[in-house]
C-alpha cells in the first residue's frame, strides 16, 4: 500500500459505498476489497512497468498557468462534467437519449444496469476496481436497436482552478443491434487524480465511433480505461489524441466477440516538456473472423516520456483472425524516450497476425526536399509532423470532429515543433 | 483429418538419438546444495582461494533471492535440493588429459554421438576443415582437441578449472565481468556451483586458425549440469566458436544452469554458435532437460562485433537470452534464432541488445516454431540509449504454427532514448498452408519431407548463418524434431 | 492412358462432379472447357489428389491402374502433373532445392536412380534456357516475388523437368498477358510428344489458339455434355456457354 493516500482512498470507499444506488454496494464491497489488497498500480506490475501510478500521485505536480477552456461542438448533445460533477443546466445529452449515472442504476433491473461491471473480464484491474469502489457520478447511454444517432454526443471533462480534486466517473454506452453512435471527449484541466472508466457494449451490427481528444494542463493525473465488448459484424472506431500530462493513461481493452466483430483503433500522441502518456491495449480476439487494426502514432519532444503497450490476444477458436499493430515514433530530442511493448499471445494456428514498431527522427531527405523548395525548417517540420498523423485524421468521417482533432495537432506543432530544430 | 496429415501422425514417436545412457562409473558430490557441497566442488577442482571466496559469497547472495516468474513457461517447483551438484566419470589420471590418457569406453560414447575426438578427424562436412574440441562429460571436461597446434599460435583452449590454474591473471579479470555474480538467479546459482566449460583467449591480432567447439553431454542420473564458458577476443582478434549438448532420454526432469561470458576488444569479432539438442521430453511431456541460460557479449571495443546463432530444439524448457552490450562506437550485435518447440515443450527465448556507443548496430532474426502442445516465446529488448546517436536496430520475428494446440507469443520491450537511432521491427505469424502441402505433394514430395522443405525455408536466414559443417545436420535436426507434428 | 469412369466428387460434402466420362489416348491433348463452376478445377484437383475431393463413386485409370486411392505424390510419381492455376510461393526455398527435392523424391518412389549435382544442373540449366529463366530466378525462393509469367514459366519449367506422362494444364492462361501467354503456350508446345498426353483446362478459347487440342470436352454440371474438335471452341465463342450447352441437352 502507498500509506496516506491509499488510506484516505479507502476511507472514502467506505462512505461510497451503495451511495449512488444501493444495490451496487455488493460489487463495489468486492472492489473495495481488492484495492485494499493490492494498492495503487507501481512499477512492480508488468502492465505498470514504464507508467508508476504510485510514484506519481507522490509527486509534486507542475503548476499550469494557461487558463483553462474546454472546446464546443456546435450542434451536439452535450455532456458537461465540471470538476467531475455533471452540469445538468450546461448539458443538453437528453437529445440524444443519454442519461445521468444515478439514473441509470436507479434500479438493479434497469436496463444499463445490468452492463455495469460486465463488460470484459474486469476483476483484477486496479483502475477499474478503484474506480468502482469510488463511484459517485457519470452518463448512460443506451441506443436502441435500428437507431442511428444524427448528433455526436459530446463529453466535455473540464477542471478549472488550481487544486481540483480528483473524481471517479463512468461511463456506460450500449448500442443495441444496429444502433449507430459517436462519441467525442475531450479533457481540459489539471485534475490532481481522476479516473474515468467507460465500458461499452455493441450489439450484433452496431457501430460506435469513439474520439478521444485529451488535452490535459500539464499537472494533470488521470488514468483512463476504456473496456468494451464488440459482438459478430459490430464495429468499433476510434481514434485518441493525447497530449499527456505529468500522468496520463489510456487504456483500451477489447474483445471481440463476435463473427466478424471490427476493431480499428488510431492513436496520436504529442508529447512536449517533461509530460507523460500512455496507450495501453488489449485487444482480445475471442471469435472466429474478426479483424482488428491498430497504429499508434506519437511524436516526443522535451523530456517526455511515451509509452505505448499493445497486447494481442488470439483464443485457439478465434480462428481467421487478422489483427495489426502499428507502433511509429519520431523523437525530437536527445531527453525523450519512446518505450513500446507490442505483444503477440496466439493459440490459434490459421491467423494472420503482425506488429510493426519503428522509431527515428524525421525523414532527412523529404525535410531536405522541402527546404530547397523554400520552407523555413520549422514550418518544413511541422507540415511533415502533420503528414506524420494525416492518414489517422482522415479516417475520421465526421468533418466537425475532424477539424476539432486536428486543431489540436495544429496547436501543438506550433508551440513545439520548432524545438525539433535544436536535435543535433 | 486430411490424408497428409493423417501420414504424418503415424510418425508421432519421438527420434531423439541421443537419448541413450552409457554405463560409466561415477564419483558424485552428496546430494543436495549447501556450502560443504560448494568446498566439496571446489576441492576437487583444486581451486585457489581465490575462487572457493567467489564461489561462497555467491551461494550466500543466491540463498537470498528469488526465482524468475516473468516467462511464459509453467513447470512445478524445483527442489534445488533434490539433484547431485557434482558428477565425473571415474578417471586413472588427475588432471588435465590428453587423448592417450582418455578411457577407450568414453572415446566409444563420443563416437555415438559423432563428435570426433581424434585430432585427424573431422566432423561430417563436406569440407575437409579441422574443429578442435572440449569435450565436457558432466561436470568434467574429458579431453580437448587440438590444444597444442592452437597454442603455436597463442590461442589458450582449454577447460575452464584448467584456466583458473593456467591463466589466473585471465580469469580473474574477466571472469564475471559480463555476468556478474549479483545478475540472476540463476547465474548466482552457477557463480556458486559451476563445475565446468571452456575457456578461450585468442591473443591481439589473431585469427583463430580452426573453429572451437565444446560439445557438452549430460549423463548421470539425478544430476545438473553447470557449464561455465568464458571467451576473449582481444584487439583484431576473430574465432568462431561452436557449443552443442545433447543427454539421455530420462523421466526425470534434469538441470541445466549455464552462463557465457564473451569480451570483445577493439576491431575483434566472435561468432558464436549454439545447436542446443538436449532431451526435450518423450511425446507425452514426460522428462527433459530444464535449461536455464544467461549468456552475454560485452563489445568493449571499438568496432567490435559479437553474432550470436542459436538452433534451439531440445529441453523441455528453455528460458535463454544471449544479449550483447554494444559498449564500442560501431559495435555490431547480431542475434539469429531457430527455436522449436514440439510436444510439451516450452520455449521462452530471445535477446537483449543494449546500445551505449555511437553507431552501435544490431540485428535480431527469431524464427519460431511451435508444434504438438508446444509453448514458444520470443522476449527481447531493444535499448538505445540518449548517448547512442546514429544507433541502428533491425528485429524480424517470425511464428510458424503447426495444429491449433501449441502458442506462439512475442513480447519485444522497445525502448529509444535517442532521436538520432533508428529502430525498426517487425513481427508475423503464419501457419504451413495447406495449399503449400499440396503443392509439393502434387510435384512427388513425401509429407514430412515438405514439412521439413516449407520449415528449413522458413528458417533459412539463420541457418545460412552457421559453419558449414553444421549447418547440415541442423538442417536435419529441424526436420526431425518437427516429425510427427502435422496433424 | 487416362480413363476416367463414371467419376463423383465431393467437395465439402457438396457433390461436385456427377458422373464424369473421358478417356484421353497417349500423345494427344484435350481440352476440358465450362463455364464457372461447371467442376473444372475439381476436376484437375481431384486427379491430382488433393486431400477434401472424396471420389464417392467412379475410378481413375491410368495406365490400367486405378489411382484414386494413391496419395499425391504417388500420382506425382506415376506421371500425374498439375500445373496450377495459382502456383504456390515458398519462402526460404530456392526453386533449384526444390526442384532437386521433386526429382529426387520421384526416383526414389520409382526406384530410380537419383540424379547427380552435376547431372541435375545440367538439366536444369538446359531446360531454363529453352523457357527463358535465368540463373538469377532459379535461385530465389520458390513463386516468391515471381510476376505471373514467371510463375507459370516456373510451372512449365517444373513440367519439362519432372517429365510427366498425363500433364494438367489448370488455367494456364489466367493472370498472363498475351507475350507470357506466347512464351508459356511455346514452351508446353514443344513437350508435346507421342507418349505424352494433355488435360489443358481453361475456361477461355484464347489459351486454344495456342496450345491447339485433339478433342476438346464440354464439362458442365459436373459432367462432360459435349465433345468435339478444336471448331468447338471457336463455337463456344461466338455464342456462348448456355446456348452451346442447351442445344447439347
Amino acid at each position: 500500500m502507498t500509506g496516506s493516500l491509499s488510506d484516505t482512498l479507502l476511507a472514502t470507499m467506505e462512505q461510497r459505498r451503495g451511495a449512488i444506488a444501493p444495490w451496487l454496494g455488493e460489487l463495489q464491497g468486492q472492489a473495495q476489497e481488492l484495492f485494499r489488497r493490492e494498492g495503487l498500480p507501481s512499477r512492480r506490475i508488468e502492465a505498470w512497468r514504464y507508467s508508476d501510478l504510485a510514484r506519481a500521485l507522490r509527486e509534486d505536480r507542475v503548476a499550469d498557468a494557461t487558463p483553462v477552456s474546454a472546446p464546443e461542438l456546435p450542434g451536439a448533445a452535450l455532456a458537461a462534467f465540471v470538476n467531475g460533477a455533471l452540469d445538468d443546466k450546461a448539458s443538453s445529452y437528453g437529445k440524444v437519449g443519454a442519461v445521468n449515472l444515478r439514473t441509470a442504476l436507479g434500479e438493479k433491473n434497469s436496463p444499463l444496469a445490468s452492463i455495469i461491471g460486465k463488460v470484459y473480464p474486469q476483476a483484477g484491474h486496479p483502475i477499474v476496481n478503484l474506480n468502482t469502489a469510488l463511484l459517485e457520478e457519470g452518463l448512460a447511454l443506451r441506443v436502441p436497436a435500428g437507431k442511428k444517432l444524427d448528433l455526436p454526443l459530446h463529453l466535455r471533462f473540464l477542471w478549472t482552478g488550481a487544486a481540483s480534486d480528483g473524481r471517479h466517473l463512468r461511463l456506460l454506452i450500449e448500442l443495441e443491434e444496429g444502433a449507430e453512435a459517436t462519441i467525442y471527449e475531450t479533457h481540459d484541466g489539471a485534475p490532481s487524480f481522476a479516473t474515468i472508466v467507460t465500458e461499452f457494449s455493441l450489439a450484433k451490427g452496431s457501430r460506435l465511433t469513439h474520439i478521444r481528444q485529451e488535452s490535459l494542463a500539464a499537472g494533470a493525473r488521470q488514468a483512463a480505461v476504456t473496456l468494451g465488448e464488440i459482438a459478430e459484424q459490430a464495429t468499433y472506431h476510434a481514434f485518441y489524441f493525447t497530449q499527456g500530462a505529468h500522468f496520463a493513461r489510456h487504456e483500451a481493452l477489447i474483445k471481440l466477440a463476435g463473427e466478424g466483430a471490427h476493431a480499428e483503433l488510431d492513436g496520436a500522441t504529442m508529447v512536449a516538456d517533461s509530460r507523460h502518456a500512455d496507450n495501453t491495449t488489449v485487444m482480445e480476439h475471442a471469435a472466429p473472423n474478426a479483424t482488428s487494426n491498430q497504429v499508434f502514432r506519437a511524436v516526443l519532444a522535451g523530456s517526455a516520456r511515451g509509452v505505448y503497450q499493445g497486447c494481442v490476444k488470439v483464443a485457439q477458436a478465434a480462428q481467421k483472425t487478422d489483427a495489426r499493430q502499428l507502433s511509429r515514433a519520431l523523437l525530437l530530442s536527445h531527453k525523450a524516450e519512446i518505450v513500446t511493448k507490442p505483444e503477440l499471445e496466439i493459440f490459434a494456428d490459421d491467423v494472420k497476425c503482425s506488429h510493426g514498431a519503428t522509431a527515428g527522427e524525421l525523414d532527412a531527405n523529404a525535410l531536405f526536399f522541402l527546404r530547397a523548395r523554400g520552407i523555413p525548417e520549422a514550418q518544413a517540420r511541422a507540415l511533415l509532423i502533420e503528414a506524420f498523423f494525416g492518414e489517422a485524421l482522415d479516417k475520421i468521417d465526421n468533418e466537425v470532429l475532424r477539424e476539432s482533432v486536428s486543431l489540436s495537432v495544429h496547436n501543438w506543432l506550433s508551440t513545439h515543433a520548432g524545438e525539433a530544430s535544436h536535435v543535433e | 483429418m486430411s490424408e497428409e496429415a493423417a501420414a504424418l501422425q503415424e510418425l508421432t514417436e519421438q527420434k531423439y538419438k541421443y537419448g541413450f545412457v552409457s554405463d560409466i562409473e561415477s564419483e558424485f558430490a552428496p546430494k543436495g546444495l549447501n556450502e560443504d557441497v560448494i568446498r566439496f566442488i571446489s576441492a576437487k577442482k583444486n581451486e585457489p582461494e581465490w575462487m572457493l571466496d567467489y564461489r561462497l559469497s555467491a551461494y550466500k547472495r543466491w540463498l537470498t533471492m528469488e526465482e524468475p516468474t516473468w516467462a511464459k513457461l509453467h513447470y512445478p517447483k524445483i527442489d534445488f535440493q533434490d539433484a547431485f551438484y557434482y558428477s565425473a566419470p571415474k578417471s586413472k589420471t588427475d588432471g588435465p588429459h590428453t587423448l592417450e590418457d582418455v578411457d577407450p569406453e568414453m572415446l566409444r560414447i563420443y563416437e555415438k554421438l559423432g563428435i570426433p575426438l581424434h585430432e585427424q578427424e573431422v566432423l561430417a562436412g563436406v569440407e575437409q576443415r579441422r574443429v578442435a574440441v572440449d569435450a565436457v562429460f558432466d561436470s568434467v571436461s574429458v579431453v580437448t582437441t587440438f590444444k597444442e597446434e592452437l597454442s603455436k599460435v597463442g590461442v589458450i583452449f582449454c577447460p575452464i578449472s584448467e584456466a583458473v590454474h593456467a591463466h589466473p591473471e585471465l580469469v580473474k579479470k574477466y571472469l564475471g565481468s559480463v555476468v556478474p555474480d549479483t545478475d540472476n538467479f540463476y547465474a548466482t546459482l552457477n557463480a556458486a556451483v559451476f563445475s565446468e566449460g571452456s575457456f578461450v583467449y585468442i591473443p591481439p591480432g589473431v585469427r583463430c586458425p580452426m573453429e572451437l567447439s565444446t560439445y557438452f553431454r549430460i549423463n548421470a542420473a539425478n544430476s545438473g549440469q553447470f557449464e561455465r564458458t568464458l571467451i576473449i577476443a582481444d584487439a583484431g582478434a576473430y574465432v568462431s566458436y561452436l557449443e552443442g549438448c545433447t543427454a539421455p532420454q530420462r523421466d526425470e526432469n534434469q538441470l541445466h544452469a549455464a552462463v557465457v561470458e564473451l569480451v570483445v576488444l577493439d576491431d575483434a569479432e566472435i561468432k558464436y554458435s549454439t545447436v542446443q539438442n538436449w532431451f526435450p521430453g518423450d511425446e507425452n511431456g514426460k522428462g527433459g532437460i530444464y535449461n536455464f541460460v544467461t549468456k552475454r557479449a560485452d563489445c568493449r571495443g571499438k568496432n567490435s562485433k559479437v553474432s550470436w546463432t542459436q538452433v534451439e530444439t531440445g529441453s523441455a524448457i528453455t528460458w535463454k537470452y544471449p544479449s550483447c552490450i554494444l559498449r564500442g562506437e560501431n559495435s555490431v550485435g547480431e542475434f539469429y534464432s531457430i527455436a522449436i518447440a514440439n510436444n510439451y515443450q516450452q520455449a521462452d527465448t530471445g535477446t537483449k541488445m543494449i546500445h551505449l556507443g555511437k553507431n552501435t548496430s544490431s540485428r535480431i532474426i527469431s524464427k519460431g516454431i511451435s508444434a504438438g502442445k508446444a509453448q514458444n516465446t520470443y522476449r527481447g529488448l531493444v535499448s538505445i540509449n540518449a548517448r547512442a546517436d546514429g544507433a541502428r536496430n533491425f528485429t524480424q520475428c517470425d511464428s510458424l504454427l503447426i495444429g491449433d494446440q501449441c502458442g506462439a507469443h512475442t513480447v519485444p520491450y522497445i525502448q529509444s532514448k535517442n532521436p538520432k537511432a533508428i529502430l525498426e521491427h517487425e513481427a508475423t505469424t503464419s501457419k504451413i498452408s495447406d495449399d503449400q502441402l499440396f503443392y509439393c505433394l502434387s510435384r512427388g514430395i513425401p509429407t514430412e519431407e515438405a514439412v521439413s522443405l516449407i520449415v528449413n525455408g522458413f528458417c533459412r536466414e539463420v541457418l545460412q548463418q552457421l559453419p558449414m559443417e553444421f549447418a547440415v545436420e541442423a538442417q536435419k535436426l529441424v526436420g526431425l524434431s518437427l516429425e510427427g507434428s502435422v496433424g | 492412358m487416362l480413363e476416367i469412369k463414371d467419376l463423383h466428387v465431393n467437395v465439402f460434402g457438396k457433390e461436385i462432379l456427377k458422373g464424369l466420362n473421358l478417356k484421353v489416348p497417349p500423345g494427344e491433348v484435350h481440352a476440358i472447357m465450362g463455364p464457372n463452376g461447371a467442376g473444372k478445377s475439381t476436376t484437375s484437383y481431384t486427379l491430382a489428389g488433393r486431400a477434401g475431393y472424396e471420389v464417392t463413386k467412379g475410378e481413375i485409370d491410368f495406365f490400367g491402374e486405378d489411382v484414386t486411392g494413391l496419395a499425391p505424390e504417388e500420382r506425382a510419381a506415376r506421371g500425374i502433373f498439375l500445373a496450377f492455376q495459382y502456383p504456390l510461393e515458398i519462402p526460404g526455398v530456392s526453386t533449384m532445392n526444390f526442384l532437386k527435392t521433386a526429382m529426387n523424391s520421384q526416383a526414389k518412389i520409382r526406384g530410380e536412380k537419383e540424379l547427380n549435382a552435376a547431372e541435375f544442373l545440367r538439366a536444369v540449366r538446359a531446360a531454363a534456357k529453352e523457357l527463358n529463366i535465368s540463373e538469377d530466378m532459379l535461385k530465389r525462393p520458390l513463386n516468391v516475388g515471381f510476376s505471373g509469367g514467371e510463375k507459370k514459366r516456373n510451372e512449365t519449367l517444373q513440367m519439362a523437368l519432372l517429365k510427366p506422362k498425363l500433364a494438367i494444364l489448370d488455367e494456364m492462361d489466367s493472370g498472363l498477358d498475351i507475350d507470357a501467354l506466347k512464351l508459356v503456350a511455346e514452351g508446353v508446345n514443344k513437350l508435346r510428344s507421342p507418349d505424352r498426353s494433355f488435360l489443358v483446362i481453361t475456361h477461355y478459347q484464347r489459351l486454344l489458339d495456342y496450345i491447339v487440342p485433339d478433342v476438346i470436352h464440354i464439362l458442365a454440371g459436373g459432367k462432360i455434355v459435349m465433345s468435339g474438335d478444336k471448331s468447338l471452341a471457336v463455337q463456344l465463342e461466338q455464342n456462348g456457354y448456355d446456348a452451346v450447352i442447351a442445344k447439347a441437352a
